[in-house]
């Protein structure tokens, strides 16, 4: 093969288009390479046919092999949050006594989210201006579903938008209220108070849910004596953070690979109000792959578990074909059912299911039902039948066996929702406003489509 | 919300098993069940795993992670010395009360030591293979035909220098 077929051929075959030289990724470069980042040299940035933007390797990268080495000062955590100070003073500088009216009142998250709409009103102002412009202006995620398509949706799908959406609500309002009381006479504060929209936090938090990643500090900052901080504030942990370039890797549930903190021994510990960034600059953040990845392939690294509901609605993307997928059933659901049907429980049997946990996870996967449907249906089944003692029956082989009859106690309520979910799928697919987030549902509810004709098959 | 490659996502489940034996459900599924696992399948997996370990009582580690489990074996020191003893295979069933009367190398213990060395207390290793030395007394095996608390005797008075 001649050099030009070899390139034609090679060129060809690529399904992607390097962006390493848009004048934004140049500046976010230029950017991070200023404040320390150190990234594995083979790796750049391209936009993949399939994937959208992500990273590409140039050379063959092997187990081991560590893809990004951030300092703690150029990512947005906890400590970046409390040495802002004028950030800070919009709940300390205030009319009311916000730490103690709202205490533990808001995720984290939630305050990320506020951060990051603080930062974006900034503009260039901000020391993140260029990492804020780097972030994409739209996510693809079903929270952002048009009212009148949502009614078609599973509910799966609509209870995690739901939640979301009460999450969202309530600190938005927390948060207007905190605005309109404050006294700060810092001109970034008075500009957030005219700007702060509901769209620019809605956005900001699906910024936070689909970009952070794990990161434990606790070792680092003494987080049981906050004092008189904006911690206090905060209902659950604060182990996320927002890491730029490393939130451009894309997910394969294939991928495995290692994040660790690099902390030096004297720092430890350190006090809420003796925070300080050159305090920090030696620890860094470390991301390592234990996968072997080809010359000019795309780099991915696991998100944890992935299972499509969680893809969806989380990070707004699908994977094909994904084996973790499964139907479930709520526990007052399969009561109701069975309570109509001739399978009456007693309550002898239902204090049974829940002191041994019967009553969570009840699903149906590819594979059939889970272990907890299966015991729960044994329950139902034998519990009254003389001879047979339940617990020996459930903790014992027999439960790895098909037993076909515990399958058709459920199966018209199985029919019933695939029913319904193929029905919401026709709704669906006639619906004239086509975009992403919408193929991406009617993908999920035809994969549970599938999942339960093969459950009724068997 | 869920941050990417939250550790609380995995699971780890601990068992004692007889390697290269299809373990009882009953201690199985109440472990793995709700976690989303077949009991069957995960206990085939751990026949295949631990076929090494065979007839030896073992501890098994399983990573769950995505409803699927990463097995890997946590060596003890007696399992170790017993694979060491290369006893040939019996049943556990129809033979019981084994007495493991043989005999291994001084560097079979320093080389189980090495493996222990992690989960080890001791400083130095030959504080580890001292600890071999102990287990080996339990498993009522010799050293070279030597009883092991003889070396242990040699190693506090300075006679047996174990290299790092």
């Amino acid at each position: 093969m001649g050099r030009a077929r070899r390139r034609r051929r090679q060129k060809k075959a690529r399904k992607f288009c390097v962006c390493d030289y848009n004048p934004e990724i140049i500046l976010l470069n230029r950017w991070l390479s200023k404040n320390g980042i150190r990234k594995n040299e083979k790796v750049g940035l391209a936009i993949f046919d399939d994937t959208g933007r992500g990273v590409l390797t140039k050379k063959k990268i092997k187990p081991g092999e560590e893809l990004l080495n951030l300092p703690l000062n150029l990512t947005i955590n906890v400590t970046t949050i409390l040495m802002d100070l004028p950030f800070c003073n919009i709940f300390l500088e205030n009319q009311k006594q916000c730490l103690l009216e709202y205490k533990h009142s808001i995720s984290f998250q939630s305050m990320m989210a506020f951060y990051l709409v603080y930062l974006k009103v900034q503009d260039v102002n901000s020391t993140w201006g260029v990492y804020m412009k780097s972030l994409p202006l739209e996510y693809t995620v079903p929270y952002f579903l048009p009212n009148e398509i949502k009614c078609f949706i599973d509910a799966d799908i609509l209870s995690v938008i739901s939640k979301q959406k009460d999450v969202i609500d309530l600190s938005y309002n927390i948060f207007v209220t905190v605005l309109k009381s404050n006294i700060s006479a810092d001109s970034s504060v008075q500009s957030l108070k005219k700007m702060f929209t509901k769209s620019d936090y809605e956005w900001a938090y699906f910024t936070v849910n689909t970009r952070c990643v794990y990161m434990d500090l606790t070792k680092v900052i003494d987080l049981s004596n906050i004092g008189n901080s904006i911690l206090n504030l905060i209902s659950d942990n604060t182990k996320i953070s927002l890491c730029p370039y490393l939130d451009m890797i894309n997910h394969s549930p294939n991928a495995r690979n290692e994040a660790q903190l690099i902390v030096s021994k004297d720092i430890e510990n350190i006090k809420v109000r003796d925070l300080n960034r050159d305090m920090l600059a030696d620890v860094r953040f470390s991301i390592y792959t234990k996968n072997n990845f080809n010359p000019y392939s795309e780099v991915f690294i696991c998100y944890g578990d992935s299972h499509n509901l969680k893809l969806i609605t989380e990070y707004g993307f699908f994977l094909p074909n994904n084996d973790l997928d499964y139907v479930s059933f709520t526990f007052e659901d399969v009561k109701t059912f069975l309570n109509s049907s001739k399978f009456k429980l007693s309550q002898e049997q239902l204090s049974f299911i829940s002191s041994h946990g019967l009553n969570k996870d009840l699903y149906i996967d590819i594979r059939g039902l889970s272990y907890n449907f299966y015991g729960f249906l044994m329950v139902v089944k034998y519990y009254y039948n003389h001879g047979k003692d339940v617990s020996k029956l459930l903790y014992s082989a027999a439960i790895c066996s098909t037993d076909n009859s515990l399958n058709d106690i459920i199966a018209p309520m199985v029919v019933q929702k695939l029913v319904t979910i193929k029905e919401s799928v026709n709704k669906l697919n006639v619906c004239e406003s086509k975009c992403v987030i919408l193929d991406n549902c009617v993908e999920l509810m035809c994969q549970y489509v599938r999942i339960l004709e093969n459950f009724i098959k068997c | 919300m869920p941050p990417k490659f939250d550790p609380n996502e995995v699971k780890i489940v601990n068992l004692r098993c007889i390697g290269g034996e299809v373990g009882a459900t009953s201690s199985l599924a109440p472990k793995i069940g709700p976690l989303g696992l077949s009991p069957k399948k995960v206990g085939d997996d751990i026949a295949k795993a631990t076929s090494d370990w065979k007839g030896l009582k073992i501890t098994v580690q399983l990573i769950v992670q995505n409803r699927q489990a990463q097995i890997s074996v946590v060596p003890s020191a007696a399992a170790l010395i017993i694979r060491a003893l290369k006893e040939p295979p019996r049943d556990r069933k129809k033979q019981k009360n084994i007495k493991h009367n043989g005999n291994i190398t001084l560097e079979d213990v320093i080389s189980i030591a090495k493996v222990m060395k992690p989960r080890s207390m001791a400083r130095e290793l030959s504080g580890t293979v001292k600890e071999i030395l102990g287990t080996s007394q339990s498993v009522g095996c010799t050293i070279d035909g030597r009883a092991p608390h003889d070396l242990i005797d040699e190693i506090n008075s300075g006679t047996l220098t174990i290299d790092e």
